[in-house]
């Protein structure tokens, strides 16, 4: 998960675009996808592309930057992709397949637990003294008791799944033959390097949650042990990265440009030129592995390419969303995403250019303070969320590219969070709905029972940098002030201004409202976790200390156990019920599911469809094989 | 005689005599027909006769009518000022009205002289209300800035010496930030806000006034009737302001009157910017923030000019007539000043 300003996100890097679910697949959310007659590819040609920002490293494992994603995926490649609507297809394995599944805790893992001393912090928090990437704790540990942590590290995992104490093993068969950019073939090896490499990094906690250990076996095959059964693991935990040992083994943030060392994988493009905070140009790897016929889940043509066909791909930062527009119109660029809803009627409407819209795998999200009264009542949410205009937001606001969001679940992660989508929808619109009466009887039973003085004051707060978004919130603004109730007054911050306030321990005592993206992936399970568990206080994105056991223990629920891990239909009949817990506690309310709109220049473009992350906008587009998607140029 | 040593008796002064006397010609009080005409009425007439600097009056007039009765003035709950002559509320968004078909970007029309803005607000009555921060804060802030500056400078020229040394290093301080970029860091510390905007520019803005008062004043005061005024002993207090401040006055209030402008157009600078005031806000400079984008639009899309013309037209006359009253009480009062008065915003 990852907060989202407008172009630019911030966030857990490949978390999201990568992942996909596996099984039943969902619907196709790209709109009016466009298909190109592999008999009509011209190859070469240059691809350029603007985008919002440049990367924070190319050091995928220290990013977090959801802008940055877009060029580590042309570099490199997991075991496993995902299509546009998040089914998983084996990539860089020939095959996985789920070996077993038990019934286990994390108390099981006593016996090879090590004690480790707590130590404070120079702000005060204790925080266990170990180096070693720590796998899972002990549900009893508590550090004001004085005793030691007990901790199962990576040092131990090992040992533990070696005697059969795992929820879940998988084994991985990897392809024979699949070179590096240094020329070197990829083994087991460098894909046990490659997860070391996540080890004590940036991104540790999104797959130390889950995963256990990685092992190899022989030059081909890897065995993947998870924690504790989960039905998210292999979408959470398979598509990470690999590299050849010279990257693998870089130390911590090296695996950059800017630090002398060019970054390296398996992808179709290697990393040519990079000029910070100008541009990067990508080539095409003349010996990239893939092959259609290698696949047994391709079901296209034969003449279908085995590998982008444009040579090169040269990328821009431009943070200006006009700016990027302006360079689309004037021929600098083929392509470019994040404009604004009026620009984008523009181009709908014109013929040399193309919008290639894709609902999108996030919302936007109102955050209420749900531990400062008198929004501690849950009827006075609610009387607020009554406010919210949803449908002028998504009709006057983005010109309808965006839809309300009667659910928190977007449509792409809805193949896997709720056996009834259509049912989902219904309900929360009532819910939703843009009600004054409604909002006034809850308002006002909320007020006479505890005394309260009106009008009630709201303080909204997002980000300066997105247009659209900063109309959206004076709408709710106005919205709120209309009813007699409530007097909301409206502040903005630059984006990584107020990111920073959001993310501090002590925003939730302030009282104010913060209105801001989410952008996620496949997965159901972060729509309504990031946004509500304990787990991800002063972190992407409980910014509010909202606490619901309830609410906890049905998202446990729904994807670790056993039963769920096993039974897709039941692991959507128990996120039914999160869905319903969510809407009933009111703690955030949703604005509109993003669309992501790629727009391109239809005199040179053709087939290019938007991925639903931003995270994979342009690799996807130039060749996605498991949906028959590929781009050329015809210049 | 011993009870009347060491005092003096002066005689044939006696008051009775003079005023009871013959007179001396046939002259009389008011011959003249009615006594010398005084500065200020003299600077009046001349003023009056100047058409451009009456036309910026009549600008501003009517602008400063127009923003106050644009909607009703409530102070404390209670409405001093009901008129209401904005058709719409400025930040009402057309999008909530039931019925209403207002669009994003809506041109010029009868309902909507200016057009909308990219909320569905009307753009005209948001145009009229947008007045009523900018000019206010305009007139507060010279009235604030050159208030203090008159006091100051004039402390600092009157005593002169290691005083005036001491006050003087400090407004050098003072000009030797830029004033914009000071106004910026005084609002980022600060917040945005009426008061703090008005904080922002008077800041930086009393400089100019202390050192041109100071100037005007260390002539003045070489004067033989402020020598006079002393030699009667009159205090420091009544030397400064009855005697040399009335007399060193003209060119304050000609560069007063010239930053007036100076203000509003830095007030919508900062707005433009972002900062000053909330998003949404009905200020001229605000407003243009928001409509910003819509310079660069995509194919064949056509620039909704009215979301920037009309608050940048108001900006514009509003100045423009401020900068002509300006020169007309320059040419009134004669000030002639050629000291540079550094002002916040636009420089």
């Amino acid at each position: 998960m990852s907060l989202a300003g407008c172009s630019d996100q911030l966030g857990g890097g490949g978390d999201g675009g990568d992942g996909g679910d596996g099984g039943d697949g969902g619907v196709d959310p790209v709109q009016d996808r466009v298909t190109v007659d592999p008999a009509d590819i011209e190859e070469g040609g240059t691809f350029k592309a603007a985008i919002g920002e440049g990367p924070d490293t190319f050091d995928f494992a220290y990013s977090s930057s959801a802008s940055a994603s877009i060029l580590h995926n042309l570099i490199f490649e997991g075991l496993t992709k995902t299509d546009a609507s998040g089914e998983i297809y084996p990539w860089l394995a020939e095959s996985y397949e789920q070996v077993d599944v038990q019934d286990i805790t994390p108390t099981d893992y006593a016996d090879y637990m090590t004690s480790v001393p707590y130590t404070e912090t120079e702000d005060g928090a204790m925080v266990i003294d170990t180096d070693a990437q720590i796998v899972l704790e002990h549900p009893d540990n508590d550090p004001a008791s004085g005793d030691d942590a007990r901790v199962l590290t990576v040092e131990e995992a090992g040992d533990a799944a070696a005697d059969g104490t795992y929820g879940m093993h998988f084994r991985f068969d990897l392809h024979e033959g699949v070179t590096f950019h240094n020329g070197n073939e990829m083994t087991a090896d460098n894909v046990v390097e490659s997860y070391e490499r996540i080890r004590n990094s940036t991104l540790s906690g999104q797959y130390y949650d889950s995963m256990l250990d990685i092992q190899a076996d022989g030059d081909y095959t890897v065995h993947l042990y998870v924690q504790e059964p989960d039905a998210a693991a292999v979408l959470e935990l398979a598509a990470a990265p690999i590299y050849p040992s010279e990257s693998a083994t870089l130390p911590p943030e090296a695996m950059d440009p800017r630090q002398g060392n060019t970054p390296m994988g398996t992808g179709m493009f290697e990393l040519d030129e990079f000029q910070e905070g100008e541009y990067v140009v990508f080539t095409a790897f003349d010996d990239y592995w893939f092959d259609t016929e290698m696949k047994d889940w391709f079901e296209g043509s034969s003449e279908f390419p085995n590998g982008p066909v444009v040579d090169e791909v040269d990328i821009s930062f431009v943070s200006e969303d006009a700016s990027r527009s302006a360079a689309l119109q004037e021929g600098e660029i083929d392509m470019s995403y994040g404009l604004t809803a009026s620009t984008l009627n523009d181009y709908q409407n014109s013929e040399d250019f193309r919008t290639a819209p894709t609902d999108g795998a996030g919302y936007t999200f109102l955050q209420h303070p749900v531990t400062v009264e008198p929004f501690t009542d849950k009827r006075v949410r609610q009387a607020i969320n009554h406010l919210i205009p949803r449908e002028n937001i998504a009709q006057n606001i983005f010109s309808g590219w965006e839809n309300p969001a009667w659910t928190p679940l977007p449509p792409v992660a809805a193949g896997t969070g709720t056996d009834d989508y259509e049912q989902l929808v219904e309900d929360g619109r009532e819910y939703n709905e843009y009600d004054q009466e409604r909002a006034t009887e809850l308002v006002e039973e909320a007020i006479d029972d505890n005394g309260w003085e009106t009008p009630i004051e709201v303080q909204l707060e997002t980000n300066s940098d997105n247009d659209d978004r900063v109309r959206t919130v004076e709408l709710i603004q106005e919205a709120l002030n209309r009813s007699e109730y409530f007097e909301a007054t409206l502040e903005t911050y630059e984006f990584l201004d107020f990111i920073g306030q959001l993310l501090s321990e002590e925003y939730y005592d302030d009282g104010k409202f913060a209105f801001i993206g989410l952008s996620g992936g496949f997965n159901p399970h972060g729509y309504a976790k990031s946004v509500h568990s304990q787990d991800n206080f002063a972190q992407c994105c409980n910014f509010q200390n909202i606490d619901d056991d309830e609410l906890s223990t049905l998202l446990r629920d729904a994807r670790y156990g056993v039963d769920v891990a096993q039974d897709p239909e039941l692991r959507q009949e128990r996120y039914n019920a999160v869905w319903e817990r969510v809407l009933e506690l009111s703690a955030n309310s949703y604005g509109t599911h993003s669309t992501l709109v790629g727009v391109v220049d239809d005199t040179v473009v053709n087939g290019f469809n938007t991925y639903p992350s931003t995270q994979d906008i342009i690799g996807y587009g130039l060749f996605a094989p498991q949906d028959e998607q590929i781009t050329y140029l015809s210049r | 005689m011993s009870t009347q040593r060491g005092r003096i008796q002066i005689s044939g002064f006696d008051t009775e005599q003079v005023t009871e006397r013959e007179p001396l010609s046939d002259w009389t009080a008011g011959g003249t027909g009615g006594g010398t005409e005084g500065r200020w009425h003299r600077a009046w007439r001349q003023f009056k006769s100047n058409r451009t600097a009456m036309i910026g009056l009549s600008v501003v007039a009517i602008m400063v009518v127009l923003t106050t009765f644009a909607r009703p003035v409530e102070i404390a709950g209670i409405t001093v000022q009901p008129i209401s002559l904005a058709p719409f509320e400025p930040q009402k968004s057309l999008f909530l009205e039931p019925g209403s078909n207002a669009g994003a970007y809506d041109p010029p029309s009868l309902t909507h002289p200016m057009g909308t803005d990219a909320s569905g607000r009307d753009m005209f009555s948001r145009v009229m209300v947008g007045g009523r921060a900018s000019i206010s804060i305009g007139f507060v802030v010279v009235f604030i800035t050159a208030g203090f500056g008159l006091v100051y400078g004039a402390v600092a020229g009157y005593y002169g010496g290691w005083v005036d040394e001491v006050m003087m290093r400090i407004v050098d301080t003072v000009f030797a930030f830029p004033a914009l970029v000071l106004a910026l860091v005084i609002i980022a510390i600060l917040g945005g806000g009426y008061w703090q905007l008005v904080a922002a520019f008077a800041f930086p803005g009393w400089a100019g006034y202390a050192r041109l008062i100071r100037g005007e004043i260390l002539s003045v005061k070489q004067n033989q009737y402020v020598t006079a005024a002393q030699a009667l002993g009159a205090r420091d207090r009544s030397v400064i302001f009855r005697h040399i401040v009335p007399n060193a006055i003209a060119p304050l209030i000609v560069q007063a009157s010239l930053s007036i402008g100076t203000v509003v157009i830095g007030v919508a600078a900062l707005g433009f910017l972002g900062l000053g005031f909330p998003p949404g806000t009905p200020e001229w400079g605000t407003m243009l923030d928001a409509t910003r984008e819509t310079l660069i639009q995509g194919p064949g899309g056509s620039i909704p000019w009215w979301a920037t013309v009309f608050p940048g037209g108001a900006i514009f006359i509003f100045v423009m007539a401020m900068n002509m009253i300006g020169d007309g009480v320059n040419d009134a009062l004669d000030a002639q000043s050629n000291v540079d008065v550094e002002q916040g915003g636009g420089n």
